[in-house]
Order: C-alpha cells, then structure tokens, then sequence
C-alpha cells in the first residue's frame, strides 16, 4: 500500500468542499466522455456533464460515486481538482424524488416546446438531461 | 427642569432601548460566526475556478478573446453593481458602499462615460433610488432566508450578461463590503467585466505554460462556459463577504449603542437622585421653619 501510486482528488461545489482524499484512480464525466484519471495523467482541462464522480481508493474496492450536475474538472500529474455546480452523494439520492424531478422536467420540456421562447427550451432540455443524470445515477 | 416622574420615564425607556440595542448585538455576533464559515467554505471553489480561468485566458490570442475576458474595445458605458445589505442599523455600512459609488459616477461623468448601477440589497436602492433614479438598470433584495444560495449570484449575473449582450455597457465594476474582522469591513471595487486577475497573484499565472493542457471541448468553449460561471462565482463571493460584513458592522455598532444607553442612564440617574435630595431637603427645611415659626 505504501507505494501505491495516489492522486491528490479535491472535489469543490460554490457552498463547500465536498471531499478531499487521496485516492488511486478517479473517473470523471467529461463532456466529451468519461475518462479515468491516475497518476502521472496528462493535464487536462474538461468541462464535465452531469453524471457520476467515481472514486476508487484502491482499485479492488467498490468506488464512492458522487453525482455532479455539471462543472469543470482539471488533472494534473499529481492531483485532480473537480469544481461540480452541485455535488451529492450517490448514496443520499432519493430515488422517488429523482423519478418526480424527470417527470416534471419531461412535462416543463414539453410545455416549452409549444412556447416559441428558445432560451426557455435550452433551459428546460438541460434541466431534464440533469433530471435524468440524477435518476441513472441513483440505480 | 423636567420632574422626577419625567426622568423615571425617560430611565426605562433607555433601560429598555438598551436592552434591544445588547439583544441585537448577540444576535448579529452569532449570525456573523455563520456567515463567515459560510464565506470560507466558498472559498476553495472561487480559488479553483480562478485558476482554471488564469490558465485558459494565458493560452488564448487577445484577438480571438471573447468580451468577457477582452472587453469591447469601447468605454462609452460602465456599470456599477452595487451590492448593500437589506437592513439597516448596521452603522455606516451601507453609507459607506453608497458614497463610494456615488464618487465612481462623479468620475465617470467627468471622464463623460455613462453610468449604469444595478442595486443587491434593499438599502442601496433606497439610497440610490432619490438621487440617481433614472441610472438604475435594475435592482435585487436578497432572499431573506439565512444562506445565499449560489443560485442568487447566478440570476444576478445572468440578468448582468443579458445586459452586456445586448451593449447595455463596456465594463462593469462591483462595489461591496468586503469582510476583514469583525470590527472592520473595507469597501472595495473591483471590476468583473472585463475580467481582471485578482491582486496579490504572486507569479503571474505561468505565462510560460510549463504544463501545456489538453482541453475538452476547445479552449474557445470551455472560455465561453467557464467566464460566466466565474463571473456568478465572483458575485456570490461579494454576497457572502457582504453579509459577513453586514453582521460585523451591525455588532459593532450594536455594541456602541449599548454603550451609550449605559453612559445615558448613568447621566439621568444622577440628576434623579440630585433633584430627589433636593426636594427631600427642601421639604425638611419647610417643616424646621414652620415649627420654629409657632
């Protein structure tokens, strides 16, 4: 364990920081795709979509997975910093809510889809891929 | 020469003012201690978020820079965003944010730049509203729950950049409190559009660029969503400093008042219990001559 190659993993939403750990290997959602993030990783700068943070401690162990809504993530050699709009923990979603939160979305993008007002629909096509996100990640 | 009964009165109704003006000051001292964990734990993401900006706007070509980080070339118009708090008796915090934006607009005018204002808080508005009504583009109170969701800087700054896209104005600048201890909130300025690094950055954000980045999607629209998100980050960064900054100043100057009334009460007392002997006296001395008189 002692040599185990760690990275230093921050993950940071506006209101607090959520988690600060070293662990082994981070899969982060970027907007172009997942990708893993171990030592010595290539710096990148990414924009994230909304989906799962996993973050394996070790690699034989289950990964804590945190749902992020969106952000922007950077890695570097050493470390790996998450900046997530909103953060929550896999594990504290609640999965009724979640399947309400689509269906209010579905019915707010419909509603917009007869309104000629683009914005709105931009809006309310984002909130449901979110809405959605929220509810794979739940399980 | 008021009466006794007079000054009685007047001593519980300063026991009783004193008596709010102490319960103010304890709440606000509980309040501030939230308010500024509240404006630490958003620390770290502002930080996180001005690095990442530092190090794209270091690989971009000025030419190809968006407005927001460039600007627009012009400066015919600024706006001000003033951000106060929603109440008062907080001594000269609000006053203080007030007079610094009312000097900016005087400079402006002379350099003949318009001047816009945005308010955040319900007595800068007020202030503002008599004197410079027509500049007023458009104004905010805070949501009066406890915390400042970050969800209220974004309206802000998405209400701000709907003005900029549409040439509402060139550059925009931010005047609030910012937070240093609680007996001392500094007003500051700071201008948010087009971006500014912050002061104190020590070596100059890497010009060289000795880590070259790999960037998904493209520096172009990773720019393009990162500047107006930090633009929301710095807004709820002057939110909190403001609000930390509001129970500060609403402490200190809690605790001056208490100190007055306390200072106020002593003062009556003692002219309560002169005129009290006066008049004890004065009834003895009529008594002594009136039975030396029989």
């Amino acid at each position: 364990m002692a040599d185990a190659p760690l990275i230093e993993l921050e993950l940071i939403t506006p209101e607090a920081t959520l988690l600060a750990a070293t662990p082994e290997m981070v899969v982060v959602p970027g907007s172009e795709g997942e990708f893993g993030v171990l030592r010595d990783h290539a710096p990148i700068l990414s924009a994230l979509r909304p989906g799962t943070v996993q973050v394996h401690v070790t690699f034989d162990a289950e990964p804590e997975c945190y749902f992020v809504t969106g952000g922007f993530s950077e890695a570097g050699p050493e470390h790996c910093l998450i900046l997530a709009d909103e953060a929550v923990p896999v594990a504290d979603i609640d999965t009724a809510a979640a399947d309400r939160a689509v269906a209010d979305a579905e019915a707010a993008l419909r509603e917009a889809e007869n309104s000629a007002d683009e914005a709105a629909h931009d809006r309310a096509a984002q909130a449901l891929e979110v809405a959605t996100a929220r509810r794979a990640a739940a399980g | 020469m008021s009466s006794l009964k007079e000054l009685r009165t007047r001593i519980s109704s300063v026991r009783s003012t004193r008596k709010i003006t102490q319960a103010m000051k304890m709440v606000a001292a509980s309040k501030l201690r939230r308010a500024q964990e509240r404006a630490e734990r958003a620390r770290p993401y502002a930080a996180g978020m001005e690095a990442m900006v530092a190090r794209l706007a270091g690989t971009v070509a000025p030419e190809d820079a968006p407005p927001l980080l460039a600007g627009t070339g012009r400066n015919q118009a600024c706006l001000l965003l003033v951000i106060t708090a929603d109440r008062g008796l907080c001594g000269a915090f609000n006053s203080g944010v007030v007079r610094a934006a009312r000097r900016k607009m005087a400079a402006l005018a002379e350099d003949s730049i318009e001047a816009k204002i945005f308010c955040v808080g319900r007595k800068g508005y007020d202030l503002l509203r008599r004197t410079h009504g027509q500049r007023i583009v458009g104004h905010r109170q805070l949501p009066p729950g406890r915390d400042l969701p970050f969800a209220e800087a974004e309206t802000v700054a998405a209400e701000i950049l709907g003005l900029f896209a549409d040439d509402g104005f060139d550059t925009c600048t931010m005047h609030y409190n910012r937070f240093r201890s609680a007996m001392s909130q500094v007003v500051t300025e700071t201008q948010i559009i087009p971006r500014t690094a912050p002061e104190s950055d020590e070596p100059a954000a890497e010009p060289d660029a000795g880590a070259l980045h790999e960037f998904e999607p493209g520096e172009d629209e990773l720019l393009a969503d990162l500047l107006p998100r930090n633009l929301a980050v710095q807004i709820h960064g002057a939110f909190l400093e403001s609000a930390a900054g509001e129970q500060g100043a609403r402490m200190t100057a809690m605790e001056n008042a208490t100190r007055n009334a306390g200072d106020m009460i002593g003062r009556l007392e003692l002219s309560y219990n002169r005129q009290r002997q006066a008049a004890i006296t004065k009834e003895l001395i009529e008594i002594i001559s009136g039975s030396e008189a029989l």
